[in-house]
């Protein structure tokens, strides 16, 4: 039973975050409430509101969408918590409050997981109007949806009457305010010609495949050099993978400028970028560290640069818990954001570089 | 009537496929979807009207003194022709009006943004606890919004003054708990 507000709104199930950007969507969290005459979307903020109005007058349409971010989500959430286990039980033999601190991330990460899965499949519902295509936040999962749609669709009937097959056959089509909007924004053209302006500049995702690709051989390289035996040669490699991917990522990052319908890669690539920064720090801390022990062993031996660099290379992840959570935080990031990023280039290409022109065209099969 | 496209891949779905209450494939992407339409999208936007000139002793617009008034505005009741009347929540109102009324924040339906003062005290009394010696300062501030913006608006969804009333109180303790706390410790010394 939907809870009704002070101001006469019916506060309508579920609640999730408007992401419009990689940290923009942290602190906002949407809310849906059935008004009079409008769907009130209610974006909470921590100390302010934003407030958006859907009036039942002016709903042409409500769409749902499966998605399969759940599974995505899930596999990644698996993926990550089987690392912090193994990386754990790696630590336990050494330091026991290091592996604990470990197996407790890993706990909470399998508490997630239990409770993503209990809310099910996810989708996405989109509310469309004459000038525009909204998304609805709250109503992410397929439960919420098959609730919350049936009270939008009685409402909205409400006020406007139903629509049956005949008269929707009937009429004719014309490019309206909306469709000129999205046919102008690119991507978002109704005729599915969304990829203009991505087809326009000729670029296909190269920069961020290669960039993704050598993150990911990185993430494997230092989850190897963990497992085994410290080598030397393949630090030194992944050394040079690191500076190969900073150059890929900034050319991504240049390259995905004003590109549409890019929403995931495009996070992804930020998020390789923050991930750099803290890798940078943490190689700072890893060099000092190494000066450190160089020093103290060897004061004659480490004399220039290249020696710091040496005594960087040959310092052994398991030598100590400190440097074994360095590597280990290095290797799951390298192998969530290589392998997410890389999903999720290809997963562009797949829908939006390589769609079948047939399909690039619309009236035709609204015709039939 | 304007095509709607696949939320997905922006392909153009095919009309005989909605209102079905059932799931059907995106012919491009191939990605579930559902679609409920409504009579909304047969209808468009209709043009706008111009209207009336004034013919002979007719009342006139007031702000088009060439066009024949048709309704007087509910806020102000100035005259006002077809072009100038703006229907909003059942009343009819004029442009002058409708953007007095958003700036000035008394059309609820105009507003898009709320600053929330009672979360921002309640927020102010509450978080610091964490660092105690640091309501020395935040609690007269929480005090102070709490009381300073105790008439102003809350959430458009409507919700009372609990969160005014806690950190009124929070912070009236915290103030308390740092004046006895001073007495002890200057009663102590000397």
């Amino acid at each position: 039973m939907a809870r009704v507000t002070r101001a006469g709104y019916k506060r309508l199930p579920g609640w999730g975050p408007r992401r419009t950007g990689l940290f923009s969507g942290v602190g906002t969290r949407c809310r849906l409430y059935l008004g009079r005459d409008h769907i009130l979307a209610v974006d909470s903020h921590w100390l302010s509101e934003d407030y958006k109005r859907f009036y039942f007058s002016d709903i042409q349409a409500i769409v749902t969408r499966k998605t399969k971010r759940w599974i995505g989500e899930a596999v990644v959430v698996v993926l990550v918590a089987a690392c912090m286990t193994g990386f754990s039980l790696l630590l336990l033999g050494r330091s026991r409050p290091m592996g604990g601190f470990w197996m407790g991330l890993s706990l909470m990460l399998v508490l997630y997981l239990i409770y993503h899965l209990l809310r099910g499949p996810t989708c996405a519902c989109h509310v469309v109007t004459a000038i525009q295509e909204d998304l609805l936040p709250t109503v992410n999962r397929l439960r919420i949806s098959r609730k919350v749609v049936p009270l939008l669709k009685s409402a909205v009937e409400q006020a406007q009457g139903t629509l049956n097959a005949e008269e929707m056959a009937a009429a004719p089509i014309e490019k309206g305010p909306r469709y000129a909007d999205l046919e102008r924004n690119g991507a978002r053209g109704s005729t599915g010609q969304g990829t203009a302006a991505s087809r326009a500049n000729g670029y296909r995702g190269w920069a961020h495949l290669i960039a993704f690709c050598l993150i990911l051989s990185d993430g494997v390289l230092t989850a190897v050099d963990l497992a085994t035996h410290h080598m030397p040669s393949l630090m030194s490699f992944s050394v040079f993978l690191t500076a190969a991917y900073c150059i890929f990522i900034i050319l991504a990052l240049v390259k995905q400028r004003n590109k549409v319908d890019f929403d995931k890669p495009r996070i992804a690539t930020w998020a390789s970028l923050a991930f750099i920064c803290v890798s940078f720090c943490l190689s700072y801390v890893v060099m000092v560290y190494a000066m450190a022990i160089g020093v103290m062993r060897r004061p004659n031996l480490v004399a220039s640069e290249w020696d710091i660099t040496w005594a960087m290379l040959r310092l052994s992840p398991h030598s100590s818990p400190f440097l074994m959570a360095i590597y280990g935080f290095e290797a799951i990031c390298c192998l969530a954001l290589g392998g997410l990023g890389l999903a999720a280039v290809l997963r562009w290409r797949r829908t939006v570089v390589a769609r079948p022109a047939a399909h690039l065209t619309g009236e035709g099969m609204i015709a039939s | 009537m304007e095509p709607i496209a696949c939320t997905a891949c922006r392909t153009t779905l095919s009309v005989s496929q909605f209102n079905t209450g059932a799931f059907f494939e995106c012919p491009s992407c191939g990605v579930s979807l559902k679609v409920d339409a409504f009579p909304a999208l047969l209808r468009g936007i209709g043009p706008g009207k111009a209207g009336e000139a004034v013919m002979g002793e007719e009342a006139s617009c007031f702000y088009h003194p060439g066009k024949k008034a048709e309704i007087a505005c509910d806020y102000c009741g100035r005259f006002l022709c077809s072009l100038c009347d703006v229907p909003l929540d059942g009343k009819h109102l004029c442009l002058t009006c409708v953007e007095a009324g958003r700036k000035k924040g008394r059309i609820t339906s105009l507003e898009r943004h709320r600053t929330l003062y009672d979360s921002a005290a309640l927020g102010l009394a509450l978080f610091p606890l964490v660092a105690f010696w640091l309501t020395l300062v935040t609690a007269p501030m929480a005090l102070y919004i709490a009381i300073r913006h105790w008439n102003a608006p809350t959430s458009v969804v409507g919700r009372g003054k609990g969160r005014f009333v806690a950190a009124i109180i929070l912070s009236g303790l915290q103030i308390m708990g740092w004046a006895l706390g001073i007495a002890y410790f200057v009663s102590s010394r000397y």
